[in-house]
């Protein structure tokens, strides 16, 4: 497990300071980056530097000049830390300090609860034996205390433990946990706050999204603690703790801790504090005052926890034909029916022998399983084509309604791609009703894009109110690297191609390009996977000498969105069948959101994502090697741009278009 | 897009005759650009001027829509999109109903409007301009379409000196202008040049104006209006920007519009720290919060300015027609 450090500096005590970055280095090969946020003038940015050097210890050091606060700084600093290949990030104060071994012991323990909370180290108090925190509790009034503070450090090793809320001094953040986090409740740390009890509203929010606050008892970290937000006295701290008070009701609502009662007391003696005796704090009750609708507004927790209160039950689907829980189209849809439109989603897996009725008595009867306490909606899985009847049968029996992932024919793939059966062929015609079948049992049919939409209502003669189009989309780990340029001026051109050589990808048609690309010599072409028809196109490689071409074989995520980090341009697919003209390849999806140049051959699926892109898409006719050709001529004279901000784009377009196949899914389930 | 799906009348705030930069006449020109508003479409607008021509008055109170248009653009919450049939496009920008240059009556009507949008079909596009207003309107596939800036500024090349030089550019008013910030950081930084566009009638605009003669003098330039072409000539590497408005519920549902024209005009922007555009990166703005030090401001201004390859860049990414277009897009798609 890669995990990086995360440092924010503001106005540091810099023996402090030097005493946490000694102690940083004397651990430097347990952890993979450190990453600071220093703020401050020329001179804080020159003397953090000089500290750096003087201890010996690199940095990836982002300097400003004005003050981003605890939870804009640390949110820059965790996306950076995840955009690249952390797999999880330490939240640390410049007052912490870590020994030799605690931050190993800390992720091993992290590994073995599996890493999909957050997690907070037992804190000492620096140079005494007492406890700094053991996690963060809330009182009834709605304060929130370090746990066990100033009480003997005696601690249970190896022990896990959940609790309320970790501080924010040390805080192991999973890349899983994090990314739950942002997308179910749309940031890490809250960026209204500027600084104190940001710590302990991530806590409350986390929990309200299904990400849990767990305490490990390791020894070795400590807090020096240079201020303390809940001791009053000091102007700055006490106007933020009444302002982040007042935040937290806001943001919470009813899932602020502590008694109603009793919090909305103490919150009356606040306001008339801050108007008599302690007037200095004013501006902060003034400032969360004035944007109390915003904070209210934009908060998915109190949202989520006042629509649950309504009547209604609980959405039950059975998600019948799943080859593979990670599959990115399969995962995406059922994460948003679980967790958006909180669904109780059973899987029911598709037999992985052979054999297609063996595979229809699995499906029936582990379905019939799946459907026993009831089920409002049947999903049929990508692929499943074949087994749409024993899913209507048992969206019949359940009284569901039934929504197919029409997402890949078998007609289009077999003969069409492949080439297995002729078209005038039974087989070829029996694979046709098959699909057509599939399409129009269903209640609402889903696929991929637009263009395919439209495609299976005019072949299939289906209402188009019947289908939606859920993009596929990109998946999380493909986003622009954190060294995006804007254009790589030197060395080869890098192509790179990845896939399992499918005739839908046309990887004769990109030969057919190289050779007649008059720049190759500039160009580097990476065919990276493995499929049936690769050792045919690694033949006529050989045989063509085509020697800018390279092969690779099949590499995990976080190994090929380095490769795709690394290429200019990615290429898409080139098949000439019905198919590839109505399809948006995973392969386009991610080159896109990883902000490179995509080529692709032209086709009007594309129209629905051209405008969000612009000149990153690049198509091509696929009947024509030399449009390729000559892209690939202009690209070696004028390096293509890179972006990092498609992958927001794209995702805000998915987004949308999976709201409204919530929002069907609900009425139809209503009615 | 087809014929019959093409809008064909539009509902808005601006006055026919008027040459407005707001939002909706951007997206407006953009879309009927690319062919998704009929270019004799008819404009209906609330407010006291006559109507002329393809434009009609719509009336104050309770503007609507005649019946019979075949799809309607609705830019303005004073307009209910619930109460015609015909509604294709709705577009929401800043909170109305709280906005305190607007009057209490459409105020009424913009809060009414926010309300009802959650009873329009899914077959009707809602866009916004910030997250406050997607949370704001009732409406669950809210898209957020950010402002943008004018292409055309591309091709104005900065041309200010290297001075340190502050520029503020109005409307200043009571309630959305922090008058404190601005003098603090007057008096933390000694800028060579201090700069206000725009300044307004406002008692308070005056009277931070006579405090900064008093400690700037000559140094002090107020202009009535300053346009994007002297913009560029005060462009220089150590011209920065200031946007001094309070931070409130009303400021948070804006999308700044002034930081998409300075940045792309590349002069770097002071600005409170929750303001700034959620989709915009940072590198070019000093954020302000409580506790903030101003005087690291000059530190910040001696530090590399905006280039051009940036500036292009910005522009290029956050140009109207690429709104224009992405709006253009998702109307395809829920008309397809």
């Amino acid at each position: 497990m890669i995990v990086d450090i995360s440092i924010v500096v503001f106005r540091p005590d810099f023996e402090e300071l030097r005493q946490t970055f000694r102690a940083i280095a004397a651990v430097r090969a347990e952890f993979g980056r450190l990453r600071l946020l220093v703020s401050g003038d020329a001179a804080v940015h020159a003397r953090t530097r000089d500290l750096l050097s003087d201890v010996g210890i690199d940095a990836v050091v982002t300097e400003r000049f004005d003050n981003l606060g605890f939870s804009t700084g640390h949110n820059l600093l965790l996306e950076e830390s995840f955009r690249s290949d952390a797999d999880a990030c330490l939240v640390l104060n410049p007052d912490a300090r870590l020994e030799p071994g605690a931050l190993t012991a800390l992720i091993a323990a992290v590994t073995s609860d599996g890493g999909e909370a957050l997690y907070g180290p037992a804190l000492r108090r620096a140079d005494t034996d007492q406890v700094d925190s053991l996690g963060i509790e809330w009182t009834r009034d709605a304060r929130h205390f370090d746990r066990g503070m100033g009480d003997p450090f005696v601690i249970s090793p190896g022990r896990v433990e959940d609790v309320e809320g970790l501080t924010g001094a040390c805080l192991l953040v999973p890349r899983i946990a994090y990314d739950r986090i942002v997308n179910r409740s749309g940031w890490f740390f809250d960026d209204a706050f500027l600084a104190y009890r940001e710590d302990a509203e991530l806590g409350v929010r986390a929990q309200a999204v299904g990400v849990p606050s767990r305490l490990v008892h390791v020894d070795g970290f400590s807090h020096v603690r240079a201020v303390r937000g809940y001791q009053r006295g000091r102007e700055l701290p006490d106007l933020l703790g009444v302002r982040n008070r007042l935040l937290l009701k806001d943001r919470l609502g009813a899932l602020r801790p502590g008694s109603r009662v009793i919090s909305m007391v103490r919150d009356l003696a606040v306001a008339g504090a801050v108007h008599t005796v302690e007037r200095r704090s004013k501006a902060g009750w003034d400032s969360a005052r004035s944007i109390r609708r915003f904070v209210r507004s934009t908060s998915v927790v109190r949202a989520r926890r006042a629509s649950s209160g309504n009547p209604g039950r609980q959405m039950k689907v059975v998600y019948l034909g799943v080859e593979s829980l990670d599959y990115p189209r399969n995962s995406r849809i059922r994460d948003y029916l679980e967790h958006e439109l909180g669904a109780q989603v059973s899987v029911v897996r598709v037999d992985k022998n052979p054999g297609a009725l063996r595979k229809a008595w699995v499906l029936l009867r582990d379905g019939h399983k799946a459907i026993g306490s009831g089920a409002d909606v049947v999903v049929l899985a990508e692929f499943q084509n074949k087994y749409a009847l024993v899913a209507k049968y048992l969206a019949w029996r359940a009284r569901a309604r039934l929504v197919t992932d029409w997402f890949v024919g078998l007609h289009e793939t077999r003969v069409g791609d492949w080439k297995l059966h002729g078209p005038r062929s039974i087989r070829a015609l029996i694979l046709d009703l098959i699909d057509r079948t599939a399409a129009r049992i269903a209640d609402l049919v889903i696929t991929d894009t637009d263009a395919r939409a439209q495609d299976l209502s005019v072949r299939y003669r289906i209402p188009a109110s019947s289908i939606l189009t859920l993009p596929v989309g990109a998946p999380s780990w493909a986003v622009p690297s954190a060294d995006v340029v804007a254009v790589r001026s030197e060395g080869p051109l890098k192509v790179l191609y990845y896939g399992g050589y499918l005739p839908l990808h046309g990887v004769d048609y990109i030969l057919d390009a190289l050779r007649i690309t008059e720049g190759i010599d500039n160009v580097e072409v990476t065919l990276l996977g493995a499929g049936e028809l690769r050792r045919g196109i690694e033949e006529r490689v050989a045989r063509e000498r085509l020697s800018a071409v390279s092969f690779v074989e099949p590499v995990p995520e976080t190994a090929l969105a380095d490769l795709i980090a690394d290429a200019d341009v990615v290429l898409g697919v080139f098949g000439r069948s019905r198919k590839a003209q109505t399809v948006i390849a995973n392969k386009v999806w991610q080159g896109l959101a990883s902000g490179r140049t995509v080529v692709t051959r032209s086709s009007p699926a594309l129209e629905e994502i051209a405008a969000i892109v612009g000149d990153l898409l690049v198509t091509v006719d696929p009947g024509d090697p030399g449009a390729l050709a000559a892209y690939l001529d202009d690209a070696v004279r004028h390096r293509p741009r890179r972006r990092d901000d498609t992958a927001a784009a794209l995702e805000a377009y998915v987004s949308q278009r999976f709201m409204t196949f919530g929002d069907r899914v609900n009425r139809m389930v209503r009615k | 897009m087809i014929a019959d799906r093409q809008i064909d009348s539009v509902a808005w705030a601006v006055q026919p005759g008027t040459n407005s930069n707001s939002r909706a006449a951007r997206l407006v020109a953009g879309l009927t650009d690319g062919g998704a508003i009929r270019a004799d479409a008819r404009y209906y607008f609330h407010g006291r001027t006559e109507g002329s021509g393809a434009t009609v008055n719509a009336g104050r109170v309770l503007p609507r829509i005649e019946a019979g248009t075949r799809s309607s653009a609705i830019l303005s919450p004073v307009f209910d999109p619930t109460t015609a049939r015909s509604v294709s496009w709705v577009d929401f920008y800043d909170d109305w109903s709280i906005a305190p240059d607007i009057n209490p009556l459409h105020r009424r009507l913009a809060a009414r409007t926010y309300h009802r949008v959650s009873r329009l079909g899914e077959d009707v596009l809602v866009t916004v301009n910030s997250p406050y207003m997607a949370a704001r309107v009732k409406a669950r596939n809210a898209v957020v379409v950010p402002n943008g800036v004018d292409e055309g500024i591309a091709h104005i090349q900065p041309e200010g000196d290297s001075r340190l030089r502050l520029v503020m550019l109005g409307n200043f008013f009571d309630g959305r202008t922090d008058w404190r910030l601005i003098l603090d950081i007057a008096r933390a930084v000694s800028f060579d040049e201090i700069v206000i566009g725009r300044p307004g009638a406002s008692k308070s605009m005056q009277a931070v104006i006579h405090s900064l003669r008093a400690d700037y003098g000559s140094r002090l330039v107020v202009s009535d209006w300053i346009d994007d072409v002297q913009l560029a000539q005060l462009s220089g590497s150590g011209t920065i920007a200031l946007i001094p408005h309070t931070v409130s519920d009303y400021t948070l549902s804006q999308d700044l519009m002034k930081v998409y024209q300075l940045i792309g005009l590349g002069i770097r922007v002071v600005c409170p720290r929750l303001l700034w555009p959620a989709h915009l990166p940072i590198d070019h703005a000093f954020l302000v919060d409580f506790g903030a030090s101003y005087s690291s401001i000059a530190d910040w201004a001696a530090s590399p300015p905006i280039s051009e390859r940036e500036r292009q860049d910005f522009i290029r990414a956050n140009s109207w027609s690429a709104r224009g277009l992405m709006i253009q897009r998702l109307l395809e798609g829920i008309q397809a």
